[in-house]
């Protein structure tokens, strides 16, 4: 009779594969990085550039900068750009966060030699025509508008605003900065960031001699002075204290957003890896104790989490939910509750050895495919590390103990320390 | 191309495996043939409510996601007006982890009164959260009744009101198991660093004793043939005036299935396409415009959403989309203008076969439908379809007497 009751065997994940990847220069010393795998004859082209949002104290000019690529260049209409990109069965993405901007470039490898130039082009020639802006402008006033109607949205990006005060990351944006801004400004920051030093090269798919070839002969002969020159961040302004409760009114809302959280650190940190491993307790899988308590057992919400994110320069801690607007002060209390626990308490080491677990199988996952383990180097190598951080992450996981992580939550998860905002509906 | 191996076992549960060893992992994806299309209609949103019950602890093991993440492995599922759908994916050395859960949840379940509670409050806040705490939200919940006057897509998969979900009982949760959730009904596909010979002999181990349930005869009601343009109109806290016309068409199996969704990629997807050049561009009329299919299994929707610009007429706006609709059908479509289409559909389905979970839900769906090699042969049933094929979809479905119209309006 089979025995339904008992699991089977489980198995260690003892090491995780971690590919290098084949990088050459072009012969102007640009960088290309390769991730070569699969079968399909398909690539990705993304050109990164340190031009992220907080590169400027207005961060709508950074992304109204990359997004406007693709509306004219000196040679191209809008239109033409599309056609050109369409009629090959390819897809443009432009994309930034608070530190870069890219422009990438999905093809078929059958397709790439017509593909390629379209983005060699955009990148190095736009031209921010009128026409295209005022309608690009409008639509994008009318975006904003719509997410105004969203109390994640105004939660996410006031709860930034409010834990990066002061400093590039934390640069607010407000309705009237989309009507104030001219292409004069876009072209300015164009010209200042998207120079050649800065392009730095990543393909990824089935890459063979052919294709090397192709972006060596678009890109290898710019002229390039210092390869990977980086501009720093605005400078940080001294500014008030800000208040640890807040609260933005969304009237007749059924739902509050609520966002928990404080400035931390980035990847180079020592307690970096320990913090991951907390925060995943905490909040950062289906059976973590938010999850369990807020949402399984009491129902009060569709998902919570909680986890640590980091830019270049900055990183923070985050609690993340929408509850219903009847239940936000009790959830609000569950919460503390539950922060409160990992600071008194020992996680058991059962508890402990699941996370453990779960998370290396969760990096194991993360490398599984090119396209993956090109965003795991780029997750290292943008920020100054190599892709040893996943071997010592590995060791981490496995070496980390119970008090380690108690200390841990005391250090860093102060309530004092900790933001609270909520947004949603008074009554 | 995706090569596979396929059985059945004798109580029914067809079994499909991919290998590829240059993963560390293995996917096992269970689909089962039970959608909010089989839900009656005082007690929608129930597929979808199951779905979450399926969570809850099965007969044998009183948690499903502990053990797994135990194994280092992954879960999830989803639910829509045809099937749902559940994955999980885990260290290849842990296979047998997955079958054990997998197999057990397909016995039985624990049916927990506090179970049900729990996820009837989690389902009404995902209800809030999606649909109606965010503008445009209930644009789907509205349309579904518009357009579908007796199939059973006129309610959505999160059902037609939160009542319904308040409403369920444990006996409802139980005797919809024993209809749906039995080997017949379901299709089992592994994809990652596994053999077959492994997978048949864990599917004969785990699976092989679960009694076979009786594969459910569907029978719904067709959707009659819409006669007459139907509009409707409602006003919402919103930003902006909102456009949907939504055309019937027929559905997945159906011989002329590709012909409309290259012509709903060349009125609607991406920048280069038609709407967008004329409404976005030319005409700044909409800020946005796009086209797509739903991709129903039974006869389904040509969709086509536009937001308006400010202080721009809405009528005037519909009767633009209409122009450029008719331009379409009344003419020959340019070789150009297709081979654009069928090139980017064919990139989206290379593209769309990355990755172990990718290529598992892939074969799922196609066996369902049909048979698994299905996913090898789109790209010929794409690359065949022809200009006059396209201009033929046009003329039969773009017709104004076809079309479901909201306006979806901001309050003055």
């Amino acid at each position: 009779m089979l025995d339904r009751k008992t699991a089977p065997e489980a198995h260690a994940i003892d090491s995780i594969e971690i590919k290098t990847l084949d990088s050459f220069p072009l012969k102007n010393q640009l960088p290309v990085h390769c991730m070569s795998a699969g079968s399909q004859e398909l690539l990705k082209l993304e050109v990164i550039l340190d031009a992220g949002s907080a590169h400027h104290t207005n961060p709508l000019i950074p992304s109204f900068t990359n997004a406007m690529l693709q509306e004219g260049t000196s040679t191209r209409s809008a239109m033409q750009i599309a056609s050109d990109v369409d009629d090959y069965g390819a897809f443009l993405e432009l994309d930034h966060d608070k530190d870069f901007a890219s422009v990438s470039l999905y093809t078929l490898n059958k397709h790439l030699k017509k593909t390629l130039p379209v983005i060699k082009d955009i990148l190095l020639n736009p031209s921010f025509p009128e026409k295209e802006w005022s309608i690009f402008r409008a639509n994008r006033l009318q975006k904003y508008k719509v997410n105004q109607g969203k109390v994640s949205f105004i939660a996410g990006k006031r709860f930034q605003e409010i834990i990066f005060a002061g400093t590039a990351y934390g640069a607010p944006f407000e309705e009237a900065d989309y009507l104030s801004i001219t292409t004069n400004e876009l072209k300015a920051y164009w010209e200042k960031y998207y120079t050649n030093d800065s392009l730095k090269f990543l393909l990824c798919g089935h890459i063979d001699d052919e294709v090397k070839e192709t972006v060596a002969n678009n890109f290898g002969d710019l002229k390039v002075k210092h390869p990977s020159f980086y501009k720093d961040l605005p400078a940080a302004k001294t500014i008030k204290p800000i208040e640890r409760i807040q609260f933005i009114e969304k009237e007749d809302a059924i739902q509050s957003a609520i966002r928990i959280g404080r400035r931390l650190f980035t990847k180079n940190h020592n307690d970096y890896f320990g913090m991951k491993v907390l925060t995943t307790i905490l909040g950062g899988y289906f059976g973590s104790r938010l999850m369990s308590n807020i949402r399984e057992d009491k129902g009060y919400t569709y998902g919570i989490g909680a986890g640590i994110a980091s830019y270049k320069k900055e990183g923070y801690f985050y609690i993340s939910t929408e509850v219903g607007a009847d239940v936000c002060s009790a959830a609000l209390t569950e919460i503390y509750k539950e922060i409160e626990l990992l600071q008194q308490e020992l996680v058991t080491e059962q508890e402990l050895q699941l996370v453990k677990n779960y998370l290396l199988g969760n990096l194991l996952k993360s490398f599984d495919g090119p396209f993956e383990r090109m965003d795991r180097f780029k997750s290292t190598r943008l920020y100054g590390l190599d892709l040893g951080f996943y071997t010592r992450y590995t060791a981490a996981i496995k070496a980390i103990t119970a008090e380690e992580l108690r200390n841990l939550a005391n250090v860093w998860l102060q309530k004092d320390d900790l933001v609270e905002l909520v947004v949603g509906s008074r009554k | 191309m995706i090569e596979f191996d396929k059985f059945t076992l004798d109580n029914g549960l067809r079994v499909i495996v991919h290998t590829d060893v240059s993963s560390p992992l293995v996917c096992m994806n269970i689909l089962y043939d039970v959608g909010a299309r089989d839900e009656s209609e005082e007690q929608t949103g129930f597929a979808h409510l199951f779905e979450h019950l399926m969570f809850g602890g099965s007969v044998n093991i009183p948690s499903y996601d502990t053990p797994l993440q135990e194994v280092g492995g992954e879960n999830n599922a989803f639910t829509n007006n045809d099937v749902t759908n559940y994955y999980l994916t885990l260290p290849a050395a842990n296979i047998e982890t997955g079958f054990w859960l997998e197999s057990d949840r397909m016995l039985s379940l624990a049916f927990s009164e506090k179970s049900l509670e729990v996820q009837r409050n989690v389902v009404i806040e995902e209800f809030k959260q999606r649909y109606l705490n965010q503008p445009y939200g209930d644009e789907w919940l509205l349309l579904r009744p518009l357009a579908y006057k007796v199939h059973p897509y006129r309610w959505a998969t999160i059902g037609k009101e939160i009542k319904h979900i308040e409403d369920a009982q444990i006996d409802d949760v139980k005797s919809f198991f024993k209809r749906f959730y039995h080997p017949a009904n379901a299709i089992l596909v592994v994809t990652g660093n596994v053999k077959t010979a492994a997978v048949k002999m864990l599917a004969e181990k785990w699976f092989g004793p679960i009694p076979s349930g009786e594969k459910v005869q569907r029978n719904l009601p067709a959707e009659p043939k819409q006669k007459a343009a139907n509009y409707e109109t409602v006003y919402r806290d919103v930003p902006a005036d909102s456009i949907n016309k939504v055309y019937h068409m027929p559905g997945r199996m159906d011989k002329s299935y590709h012909a409309i969704d290259l012509l709903s990629d060349i009125l609607g997807r991406g920048h280069s396409a038609r709407l967008y050049q004329a409404l976005v561009k030319d005409k700044p009329l909409f800020s946005e415009i796009s086209a797509h299919l739903m991709g129903s299994f039974d006869p389904g929707l040509l969709v086509i959403n536009g937001r308006l610009n400010e202080s721009v007429d809405h009528k005037m706006a519909d009767k633009e989309i209409e122009l450029v609709l008719k331009q379409l059908s009344n003419e020959v479509l340019p070789e150009q203008e297709v081979q654009k289409v069928k090139n980017k559909a064919e990139s989206t389905h290379v593209f769309g076969e990355l990755g172990i979970m990718n290529k598992a839900m892939n074969l799922a769906f196609a066996e369902l439908l049909d048979e698994a090699n299905m996913v090898n042969k789109e790209i010929d049933r794409i690359q065949a379809v022809t200009a006059a094929d396209i201009h033929k979809a046009a003329k039969e479905i773009l017709r104004p007497e076809n079309c479901t119209t909201l306006y979806y309006l901001k309050k003055a």
